[in-house]
Parts: C-alpha cells; structure tokens; sequence
C-alpha cells in the first residue's frame, strides 16, 4: 500500500513542478540569517526565499537549525533569551525583525503547529475560538462559524462535531494535531510553519495529516521541517537541505543551508555532494 | 564448563540453577525493612501525639462544650475559654490572605515570567529560598522594630494588625517559591501555543500558564496559611497576650484590631504554663485546656488543607 501511495505522489510532484517553474511571488526572503544561542552560533548565513501557496521543506540531520530557522519566520525564537538573530527575514518586504515590528502581530499572520501536539487543556471548541477571541471576537454565531469552518479545513469536523465541548486531550495524537492545524488556522493566517508535525504520529495519521497539507496549499503558504525524507519528496514543492559544519570557535556543529531547489531537482539531480548522500541515505 | 566434564548435568540444569538463583538479597530486604519501619515509626509518633491530644481535650468538649469556644480567657480553667485566640488567628490568616497572596504569587509569577535570567534573578532567587529557611523569632524580632515601633501608629503596637503583617511577610518566602516553582512546571508548548495563535505575554500567562500553574499555587498558598496560624515564637516578640489578662475589647472593629491580642498559639503556650490545679466547678485542668485548644487548632489547620485539596482537585480536573 506504501509504495502504491508513493508511485501515485510521484505522478503528482510532476504537476506541481511546472507549475514550479512558473514561480509564484516570493513571500519570505532571509538575507544572511544567522541564529545564535548565546555565543554558539546554531545556523550561519541562511537566503533562501519561500514562495506563495508552495509547501517548502526543510530536511536535514539533527542539529542542522533547519527548526531554528523555521521559528525566525514568525518570531518563536524571541521567547528563548539566550537566541539572537542576526541578518534579515523580510515578508511581504518588511523585514519581521525591525524594531518597530511586533511580534505579537507577526504570530497572528504567521501560525505554526508544533512538533508535539499540544492543545489547550480546554474543550475542542475554546481551543479553535482563543484566537478569534483574542482579537476581540465575541459574537457567538460568528465563533461558532469559524470553529466549524476551522475544524473542517483541518479535517477534524466530523469526528468531533457532536462533542465540541470535550476537552482537546480526550483526542488520539492525530486528532490532536489536526484539532492544532485548526486552532492555527482559525485566526486566517498567511503562513504556516509545521515543526516536525508527524514525528510523534503514526503512519495513518501522518497520511490524513499530509493529504490535508496539500489541501490547504490552496490557501496558505507552508512551511514544514521534516526528519522523514519521503515525508518531503511526498508533499513539498521545494526542498532546502541543512547539514551541520565543523565550527571553529567550539566543538559544537554550527548548521548551514547546503542545496535550496524544487523537490524534484533536490531528490533527484542534487549539485552538491553532501546533498546527494543525505537523500541517498548515505549520511545523516 | 561444568557441565562439559560431568556428563551426568544437561545444559539444561545448568541455565536452570543460574535462572533460580540462590542468592539471597540480604540488603535489598534490609533496606525494604528500615523503609517500613521508618514510616511506622512516623506514624506511631503522629498516633500518640494525636491520641494523646484527643483523651485530655475529650473532657473539655464534654463538660464545657461550645463554652469553651466561646469564653474568653481567664483565670480559672472553669471559665477560660479560646474566643480571643480563635479571633486573633482568624485575622492572622485574613492577613495573610490578602497581603501576602497577591504579593508572594505576583513577584513568583514576575520572578519565573517575566524576569530575564541573569545574575541577579539568580540572586534574588537563592535569597528568596534563604529567607524561607530564616527561623521564624527573627521575623518576630523584624515585626517587633517595624509593625511594632515603627508603624506603631497605623498598628497600634503590640496588636493584631502587627501580628498579621509580621506573619504575613513570615510566609512570604514560601508563597514566592511554591508560585515559582509551580510556574516553572507548566510544559513549555503550552506557552508556544498561547504565542502561536498570537497571544501576547500577558495573555499566555492570563490563559494558560495561570491556569496550569493554579494548583501547584494553591497548595503553597494553603500551606502557608497552616504555617502562620501555627506560629507562635513571633507573636511572643510582638506581645500577644497570654495567661489570664482578658483583652480589652474596643468600640469599633478599628479600636480591636489596633488592641491588645491573642492568637491560638499564644493561648496554647500560656495555658501550658498554668499551675495543674483543676477547676472547682468542672474539674478541668489547664492541663486539659490546653490540649483542647491543641485540637481545636487541629481541626482549623485540617479544615483549611481540605479546602485546598478540594480547590486543588477542581483546578486540576479543569487542565484535562
């Protein structure tokens, strides 16, 4: 069944490659990002630019920064007080690091599902409605649509319909990261970053979790780190592959942005060395 | 190897012999022993001090009865009650309800939220854990300078506002750290998320790391609160009354609060001190008296952690 599911993916990245080539606006754009933890610097000299409506994926081994770079695109690594950010991450041309940006607003237009689910210890209901209702919604009819409109997007609807009012961890791990998907998108962002989204699901939840990814390609513009290689070539239109590098200053790996190109050209005709190993299952 | 040169033992045998195991675990039985019997011993402790307690208070109950909570102090055991005492620890534990409750949570929360780590968080943070570990009679000494002399205008001096502020600040250590450190246990993807969806610091705290955090704060709240009604060494440096001086009872609630004072813990170690003689009506003894007041504040103590681990239940039920 897997591999019938691969040939039948293969036969859809060709689609999405021409329409590749077409090349959709850019909406992120990093100019020499580079992320420090205290004076470790994790990830150097990062340009890569994303592209609306894309799912771009980020693989490459442990300590590569590939999680680190994900959460300079909507501000996540502010909440850490050893990590600084050096090097710009321009959207939509601000760059989201200007003084005068808050990160607050940059979180709502830029949503994120995390590496562990992890709804709010509420019902099913409150965990879709806290966004809308941190902006000030109140009206219930408004709240009640978006919940529905919400779960539905994440595929979740059906299953929890009857009980909204359940509390978000009475759910299975899948429900439970899709019920995130729909918290996320419940405040209608732009962007959605994904931080390893599958790693703690099983193979049927991470397929119902991948299907929907493709469906809300439609909408929003993806951004997902993988350790699953396959999870990458199945689903994203560019891959960026990280790797780490000997580092002068301390003997800990320093993670730099090796190969940045559609999916397609990343598996299949990589340019460089390192690149080739990794997707060949040689390293990493 | 045995086995090779004896051909009468199948290899069999042998796993068999090593799998049964003939080695006894002497130490692992000794050290299960010491662990029982250490616990028996805590609890037979706890049994004779409590049966002990109960057969001298049982008396007081039956030939006094609600009297006994009701009279105020005095100089015979027929007639000395714990009215006072009863008053003078309720408004202790009032003010450390709402002085060192919003104080110590709020700079817990500020200390383990807000406060950026460095040097002098760490500072303050071993100093707040040192301050915990401070015997109460130097609180009662810092009470005696401070609530006593120099606020002895607001305080009225040796009163029941000084006694409460200085019991208040007493437990404002343990308060801070059971916030902190319950603050601290909250998972940070719950945190995440409250940012994810947009949420600012005080919104994340507000919604979800308050919420979490709400039991492991309430235990330390509660335990506080037993901790000050307990106390008795700094309410002697403040001047609680003791013996069989009845406190002068003022006009307005003002005029009590700034007067002369007890408090259950004074009047347990004034009566304790009392000749044995038992009353002529009665039959009582301080003797007895004072273990029913022992009770009493038992009871007061136990009442307070049940309404805690009700509370404690509740919220924890909500974070499911």
């Amino acid at each position: 069944m897997m591999t019938q599911q691969q040939t039948s993916d293969e036969t859809k990245v060709v689609p999405n490659e021409t329409s590749a080539s077409v090349k959709p606006p850019a909406l992120f754009k990093t100019k020499d990002l580079s992320v420090y933890y205290g004076s470790f610097c994790a990830v150097r000299d990062v340009n890569i630019t994303l592209r609306e409506h894309e799912i771009t994926a980020f693989i490459g081994p442990s300590g590569c920064g590939k999680t680190t770079v994900l959460r300079c695109f909507n501000r996540m690594n502010d909440l850490i007080e050893i990590a600084r950010v050096e090097g710009s991450v321009a959207y939509h041309g601000i760059d989201l690091y200007d003084p005068q940006v808050n990160a607050v607003e940059v979180r709502r237009r830029i949503g994120m599902v995390f590496q562990k689910p992890n709804p709010f210890p509420k019902s099913i209901y409150d965990n879709v409605a806290y966004g809308p209702r941190l902006s000030g919604m109140k009206n219930k009819g408004d709240l009640d649509q978006i919940v529905e409109r919400s779960l539905r997007a994440a595929a979740l609807w059906d299953e929890v319909k009857g009980r909204l009012k359940a509390s978000g961890l009475g759910l299975s791990g899948g429900q439970q990261q899709r019920l995130c998907i729909a918290r996320a998108v419940a405040v209608e962002p732009e962007v959605i970053l994904m931080d390893e989204p599958c790693s703690a699901l099983d193979p049927i939840a991470t397929a119902r979790i991948e299907d929907l990814m493709q469906e809300m390609k439609q909408k929003y513009t993806i951004l997902i780190v993988t350790h699953n290689m396959q999870q990458a070539a199945r689903v994203s239109d560019r891959t960026a592959f990280f790797t780490t590098e000997i580092n002068d200053e301390s003997d800990r790996r320093t993670g730099v942005l090796v190969e940045f190109g559609s999916t397609k050209q990343i598996f299949s005709t990589p340019t460089d060395q390192r690149t080739e190993q990794y997707v060949t299952g040689r390293f990493g | 190897m045995i086995s090779i040169l004896n051909p009468g033992i199948t290899s069999s045998d042998v796993v068999r012999a090593a799998l049964v195991g003939k080695r006894r675990d002497m130490r692992g039985t000794a050290f299960l022993l010491s662990l029982a019997a250490a616990l028996c011993l805590s609890l037979l402790v706890l049994v004779v001090l409590l049966s002990q307690v109960v057969t001298k208070a049982f008396p007081v109950f039956t030939k006094r009865g609600f009297d006994f909570l009701t009279s105020e102090l005095a100089s015979s055991p027929d007639k000395a009650g714990i009215a006072q005492g009863l008053w003078g620890s309720m408004v202790i534990a009032l003010f450390v309800v709402f002085v060192s409750f919003p104080i110590g949570i709020g700079a817990g929360v500020y200390l383990e939220e807000y406060a950026k780590p460095g040097k002098l968080t760490r500072f303050i943070q071993i100093n707040i854990r040192n301050l915990a570990g401070v015997p109460s009679v130097v609180y009662g000494i810092l009470g005696l300078i401070v609530f006593v002399k120099a606020l002895g205008g607001v305080t009225g001096g040796r009163s029941v506002i000084a006694a409460g502020l200085t019991l208040a600040v007493l437990v404002l250590p343990i308060i801070v750290i059971t916030t902190a450190e319950s603050v601290r246990a909250v998972p940070s993807g719950l945190r995440e998320a409250g940012y994810g969806v947009g949420a600012t610091r005080w919104e994340t705290t507000r919604d979800q790391v308050l919420p979490f955090a709400a039991p492991g704060i309430l235990t330390g709240t509660m335990l506080a609160v037993g901790r000050a009604l307990g106390e008795a060494a700094p309410l002697v440096l403040i001047g609680a009354i003791t013996g069989r001086l009845a406190s002068p009872k003022g006009e307005t609630v003002v005029d009590r609060l700034q007067g002369k004072f007890t408090a259950l813990p004074m009047t347990i170690y004034g009566w304790a001190n009392e000749p044995n003689r038992p009353g002529k009506v009665t039959g009582l003894t301080f003797d007895q008296l004072t273990s029913a007041a022992i009770l009493v504040l038992i009871v007061v103590v136990l009442f307070i952690n049940l309404v805690a681990i009700v509370l404690r239940a509740r919220f924890e039920k909500a974070r499911q």
